[in-house]
């Protein structure tokens, strides 16, 4: 699991570093042959969608989603624990109806296929990118959760 | 239904539940109950919200941003606002208002301003004599104008909430930038004068050729990346490019301040910090697709003018509400969400869009310096290894400062909008 991580953040990174690269020669491309490349714009708009999703399930690893944490600051230790659980579970809930009604949205299309302008990509395989992206989430958010009900539960028994 | 609402809302916030995930929730419950709307539109909305054009802008000033920060462009700086004001009263003090204006006219961020320019400045203030709350409230205020000084993250996301010109809402920056700097100048020199806080620094021609160039790429950054937007020669996202390209170059190449291997860790945080914005935005989209169907700004709007009858009371309780929501959470998240609520009142009022958006950055500028939320309060804190209430308390005065200027640009519109005739 931790292996894979590194890979996805490696994967990220360098997919950062090309669009960057595509973006900047899109315009030297534009300024110096008044021309564009076309299929490259694309590519990097989808891109921006990968990096939103894959990126939003690294940040559940890295706690990088913003929260407004009064409640957070005023508990400590086990309430703390509770408190997190139940946003992980709403966290869940929403990915999981995501999840649901996209892929009914992806079963649709599949029977009437649409493409993309110029990589003539089908348009479904794009809504799969997201879809995977939120089964990412879901993952790093039950993951969370569990290892959070088990701290509740190891409390409770050290307790007993 | 709107109480019914607000208080789903109210409790998934009250028990952390993440921004992004409040509102996209939100917006799947209303759609269920509300509407007749078939829930997999949630889906294509989520995708359109991430495919937008202008969050390529937002993503690489981000990342160029990142790379200066860790780079050496913010210490060159520095040398050249001390060789210029450092041996005047207040003169280092000076200088770090200085270089945060100008690290702000090439970042878009105002953490990144403030590790930028703070982590030198600071200690160098300290060293010299300076008193250390001092020290400390005017690196953390003076790293805010990252964002009214453009480029500017937040005004990028306020001109796609808005449909506003990127490039007018930029140039909209800086005069308020300019006097928010130059108050923060005087309080510093009238401050220092009184504490005896003067430089052993003395001026010469030397230091300061020396100073400039070893600068220059520093220098030129901003005449790159903003003149580039104000001639017209690239569009705010090509210019995010061009950043992100230059500060490459400069740190790798030129500065030799940085490896390959560096950039890794940097790309890494720019991924987090970016698609962290991106997921609140792709969410946001679903939820103004929801308030667009239903005309809910439109409702609220009618309800409320009710009470709020005048163009000056409807800015003043703005002010009011958004420097305690700042106090609380993060207002850039809340962007997408105030928006369309806000359009109606722009519309009735005639207030212009461009003006609105820098006062609304200004209260972003001081939600970031407000305990016990504030961002950047955080950042200094891990800079300075000091507690979050002595920082709090270090920039009181510096907040008193900043609301007062955030009224005269709410009530002289002026201010903002005299350069924006200048830029098609």
């Amino acid at each position: 699991m931790g292996k894979l991580a590194r890979v996805e953040e490696y994967v990220l990174s360098l997919m950062l570093f090309q669009m960057g690269l595509s973006g900047f020669l899109q315009v030297v491309v534009r300024y110096g042959f008044s021309s564009a490349i076309t299929w490259l714009d694309e590519l990097v708009h989808y891109e921006v969608v990968m990096l939103t999703f894959f990126g939003a399930s690294l940040g559940v690893k890295y706690g990088v989603h913003i929260a407004v944490d009064v409640t957070k600051m005023r508990v400590r230790g086990g309430g703390h624990d509770l408190l997190d659980a139940a946003s992980s579970l709403i966290w869940l809930l929403y990915v999981a109806i995501v999840l649901y009604f996209g892929m009914r949205l992806i079963s649709m299309m599949t029977g009437l296929v649409q493409y993309t302008p110029t990589l003539r990509i089908p348009k479904h395989y794009l809504y799969l990118l997201v879809w995977l992206g939120y089964g990412a989430i879901g993952l790093r958010v039950a993951g969370q959760l569990f290892r959070n009900l088990s701290k509740i539960f190891d409390r409770r028994q050290r307790r007993l | 239904m709107t109480v019914l609402t607000l208080v789903v809302v109210s409790l998934l916030l009250v028990l952390g539940v993440p921004i992004s995930v409040v509102m996209g929730l939100t917006t799947i419950l209303c759609l269920f109950f509300f509407t007749t709307i078939p829930l997999q539109t949630l889906f294509q909305q989520l995708f359109q919200g991430a495919e937008y054009d202008l969050l390529q802008a937002v993503i690489f000033f981000i990342a160029s941003g990142a790379i200066m920060t860790r780079g050496t462009l913010a210490g060159k700086l520095i040398r050249v606002g001390r060789a210029m004001v450092g041996g005047f009263h207040g003169g280092l003090a000076i200088t770090g208002i200085l270089s945060c204006m100008f690290f702000a006219a090439i970042s878009g961020s105002s953490p990144a301003t403030l590790v930028a320019i703070g982590t030198i400045m600071i200690p160098a203030l300290i060293r010299n004599g300076y008193g250390e709350r001092f020290a400390i409230g005017l690196l953390t205020s003076s790293g805010t104008m990252g964002i009214l000084i453009p480029p500017s993250i937040p005004m990028i996301l306020w001109g796609v909430v808005m449909g506003v010109s990127i490039t007018k809402q930029f140039m909209a920056g800086f005069l308020p930038g300019i006097l928010l700097g130059s108050v923060l100048i005087a309080y510093s020199y009238h401050i220092s004068k009184r504490n005896g806080w003067k430089g052993s620094d003395v001026f010469s021609w030397k230091e300061f050729g020396a100073a400039l160039r070893d600068g220059i790429w520093s220098l030129f950054m901003p005449v790159l990346v903003l003149g580039g937007i104000y001639m017209g020669i690239f569009t705010s996202t090509e210019a995010a490019y061009v950043s992100f390209v230059y500060a490459m170059v400069v740190e790798l190449l030129i500065h030799r301040s940085l490896k390959l291997k560096d950039l890794v860790p940097i790309f890494k945080e720019s991924v987090l910090t970016s698609a962290m914005l991106l997921f609140i935005i792709a969410n946001a989209s679903v939820l103004s697709y929801y308030f667009g169907v239903n005309e809910i700004p439109n409702t609220v709007a009618e309800s409320l003018t009710r009470f709020i009858t005048n163009k000056y009371v409807f800015l003043f309780l703005v002010n009011v509400a958004l420097l305690v929501m700042g106090c609380l959470m993060d207002i850039v998240s809340a962007l997408f969400v105030l928006g369309p609520i806000f359009q109606p009142f722009l519309q009735k009022f005639g207030i212009d869009p461009i003006h609105f958006g820098i006062i609304l950055v200004l209260n972003i500028e001081i939600g970031f310096i407000t305990p016990p939320f504030g961002v950047n309060l955080f950042v200094s804190s891990a800079l300075t290894k000091r507690g979050i209430v002595e920082i709090g308390r270090s920039v009181v005065p510096f907040i008193l400062l900043m609301i007062s200027v955030l009224f005269l640009i709410t009530y002289i519109p002026w201010i903002s909008l005299v350069l924006t005739r200048f830029v098609e």
